[in-house]
């Protein structure tokens, strides 16, 4: 008792404290930890501005009376308005832009044609289509292809439920296949630096060209990676630029080149062309040298382009003294239609004027005035009944039309040669209709069958005419 | 039994009542006073948007001001959400982590905003196989402005809220902010290349923690025990705020819905999100 009454207060306290402590004790060993945690720097996050360029005046050099034809045929992905910049660029510079309609065959569009413009197209080109892009290109066309990463079609399929991505690629490779050109089923992308987002690329490394001229700074806005195979790679990543097919980097690798033979121009990408994106950077410049290289293709046209092969008025000079009859009115009236429907003049002359295109026609026994018109083609006319055409061989003067097509800078000469006079008009008609299937044409030349219109077919004797009719079996 | 005896006694007793048993007494009553200390979980199951966001900040707040809960697991299983109702939970978890500690728990997924969440507590513990990272920022631009007869507005973007091209670099802008949060909340710990993880790719759980991306591997159970160390405490109660907070589960849907009223993994309106879209049924 003494010690609970000396030491109550003490006892008091603690055995107060005791039951607080060990339930305390029993839940909490120490104070909590407490850590400090930093907020991002928000208020100093910006939106990355886009590097928007101001450029002189497109002062751009007259292509007057080129054509481009711009591909609608193959699910082109794509909108006319989307490629103003790139459109408004090829009319400043004199050319007309056509846009390629079911109603008119390719093989005619592309006769007049400087330059075939494709955009992501979705639909593969048929073998004739490849073909005659690849006669075009060899006859100095220009193809320029645009692909874009983001211009792919989705086909859903019903069996497996699920929505199968179609790339432009497939028909776009397809059409590249002769060029040894292709387009990566890929897009790039660049996490160091990039123009808003890691997709848009940013170039600096671009090879010596026309096309590349006058360029510091090029962004693409989704863009493939192209194979320029013996070509010449035009525009190429740097070390942080990746594809999305490997994730890997490489220096060089491209997004636009130029075939061999130059005529054949391959981009990864055409978002640059739509607005804003066509002002960013040094894209106006690109846009501009693309409508240059469209417009600077030295397009050879040959026989088979007819009526496409004159760029004037032409003039109609008949040479032998070959004169105007009842019979060939009509064939050169449907002649001068045809060459109207390419706004192309024909006027009658007796003899060439000083400028202007001219449609010769005459004899496969040529006359003086003639033989200035084919002397360039060195065809052997000496022995009587048979034409020696170089490089194409020897062909029988009998039912038989020349086509002989002549190109220099001053005029374009198409020659029409038959062995006789009558033959002319049947010529003059396969000629006017478009429709040379009858001839085999080989560059400048064209030989073409008469058939029953010509001498080929002799007229028949008397003695060859039955003089009774056949009895049928009606009687 | 003498008077004095019994005086005695009574003495005794009154002293030990008054010395010994009042103070026990007061003691235990204060002591009953003192709560034991709970781990409020808070789970995150679904998208973040501006219900989920409103929940997950109710139950936040209700950590905060109950002494009670000492620290907290967020369990996490979402591919994320929108960005805005991402960062003000984000900002919630960093204010609560002044306080007390947070731990995550990541289940099948903490994708996008559902990992920006999480590099916003503690500690970061996931299955070997949890789907982590996607960090990046997704959206559907905007259409092209154009006018309708019968629609006016007073400027361009009251239709359209903002050019195509600077939604775009918005994006960007907010890929930043991803980013500084994966980096105050990772620091040292992160063991791979900024531009790697700035692809957006998902790694599994135990990838995750090599290059740093979580702590440790672990399961829930392991967050909350990871929890109560942090907070110091032992004997705990293991409690569901939502619960504690008297919330009522959300029946809102983030995700739009097709026709046949198929949830998609998409969302149900546009916008910029801190999300992980699970891979378009698409074959190249």
């Amino acid at each position: 008792m003494v010690f609970i009454k000396r030491y109550r207060y003490w006892i008091f306290l603690v055995l107060m404290v005791l039951p607080i402590a060990m339930r305390g004790l029993w839940f909490y060993h120490w104070f909590p930890a407490h850590s400090t945690a930093k907020t991002p720097d928000f208020a100093n996050n910006i939106v990355p501005a886009p590097p928007i360029s101001t450029l002189s005046p497109d002062q751009a050099s007259t292509n007057a009376g080129t054509v481009v034809l711009v591909d609608t045929l193959h699910g082109n992905q794509f909108s006319p308005s989307e490629i103003d910049s790139f459109s408004n660029a090829l009319t400043r510079r004199g050319a007309r832009i056509e846009y390629a309609t079911e109603d008119i065959p390719l093989v005619t569009q592309l006769k007049y044609t400087n330059a075939y413009v494709v955009f992501s197209p979705n639909v593969s080109f048929s073998a004739e289509e490849v073909n005659l892009v690849r006669n075009f290109v060899a006859n100095g066309g220009r193809l320029i292809l645009f692909t874009d990463p983001t211009r792919g079609t989705f086909e859903y399929d019903y069996n497996r439920d699920v929505n199968i991505n179609l790339p432009d690629v497939n028909a776009a490779n397809n059409l590249l296949a002769p060029f040894g050109i292709s387009v990566n089923n890929d897009y790039l992308y660049n996490l160091e630096k990039s123009e808003g987002n890691f997709r848009n690329v940013l170039f600096e490394d671009f090879s010596t060209n026309a096309i590349t001229s006058g360029m510091n700074q090029l962004a693409f806005y989704g863009v493939h990676s192209v194979e320029a195979g013996n070509g010449t790679p035009l525009i190429v990543g740097n070390e942080n630029t990746y594809s999305s097919l490997t994730d890997s980097a490489g220096r060089g690798m491209a997004v636009a080149a130029v075939s061999e033979d130059g005529n054949v121009l391959v981009l990864g990408d055409f978002s640059f062309l739509i607005p804003p994106y066509n002002t960013v950077v040094d894209n106006q410049i690109l846009i501009r040298n693309i409508a240059n290289y469209a417009l600077d293709g030295t397009r050879a046209h040959s026989v088979a382009d007819f009526p496409y092969v004159f760029d004037r008025t032409v003039y109609l000079v008949p040479t032998g003294g070959l004169q105007m009859t009842a019979d060939t009115l009509t064939p050169f009236a449907s002649l001068q239609n045809a060459l109207l429907a390419t706004s192309t003049k024909l006027v009658m002359r007796s003899e060439a004027p000083a400028e202007g295109d001219l449609l010769v026609i005459g004899s496969l026994t040529p006359g003086e005035d003639l033989l200035s018109y084919i002397e360039p083609f060195h065809l052997g006319l000496d022995e009587p009944g048979i034409v020696v055409i170089p490089e194409f061989g020897t062909v029988s003067s009998q039912g038989v039309g020349l086509l002989l097509y002549l190109h220099t800078p001053l005029r374009n000469t198409l020659i029409l040669l038959t062995e006789l006079p009558e033959d002319l008009p049947t010529l003059i008609d396969q000629l006017s209709s478009g429709d040379l299937s009858s001839c085999v044409t080989q560059g400048d030349i064209g030989v073409c069958s008469l058939g029953y219109g010509g001498s080929y077919y002799a007229e028949p004797t008397e003695e060859s005419i039955p003089t009774e009719a056949t009895p049928t079996s009606s009687g | 039994m003498k008077i004095d005896e019994i005086g005695f006694n009574w003495k005794q007793i009154r002293h030990f009542l008054l010395w010994i048993a009042l103070p026990l007494v007061i003691g235990f009553l204060v002591a009953a006073t003192i709560p034991q200390p709970i781990i409020g979980t808070i789970h995150l199951d679904l998208a973040i948007d501006s219900y989920s966001a409103n929940e997950m900040i109710a139950q936040i707040n209700y950590a905060r001001q109950h002494p009670e809960v000492r620290g907290v697991v967020l369990i996490v299983d979402s591919p994320g959400g929108t960005v805005a109702d991402t960062e003000s939970v984000y900002q919630e978890l960093l204010r609560l982590r002044q306080t007390k500690p947070v731990v995550t728990y990541i289940g099948a997924m903490a994708a996008s905003g559902a990992y920006y969440l999480s590099v916003g507590t503690d500690y970061i513990i996931s299955n070997p196989t949890s789907e982590v990272g996607n960090i990046g920022v997704i959206g559907f631009l905007p259409d092209s402005p154009i006018i309708f007869e019968d629609i006016i507005s007073t400027g361009p973007y009251k239709l359209w809220g903002e050019p195509r091209d600077t939604f775009q670099r918005e994006m960007e802008m907010v890929k930043q902010g991803f980013y500084q949060a994966v980096l105050l909340g990772r620091g040292d710990q992160l063991m791979i290349d900024p531009q790697i993880i700035l692809t957006g790719r998902i790694w599994l759980g135990s990838e995750a923690k090599r290059i740093g991306l979580i702590d440790d591997l672990g399961s829930q159970s392991d967050a909350i025990t990871k929890a109560a160390l942090l907070a110091r405490i032992r004997n705990y109660a293991v409690g569901d705020l939502a619960k504690l907070a008297g919330i009522l589960p959300d029946s809102s849907s983030f995700f739009a819905k097709s026709p046949e009223g198929v949830i998609l993994p998409y969302p149900n309106q546009a916008g910029i999100f801190l999300l992980y879209i699970p891979q378009f049924q698409v074959e190249n």
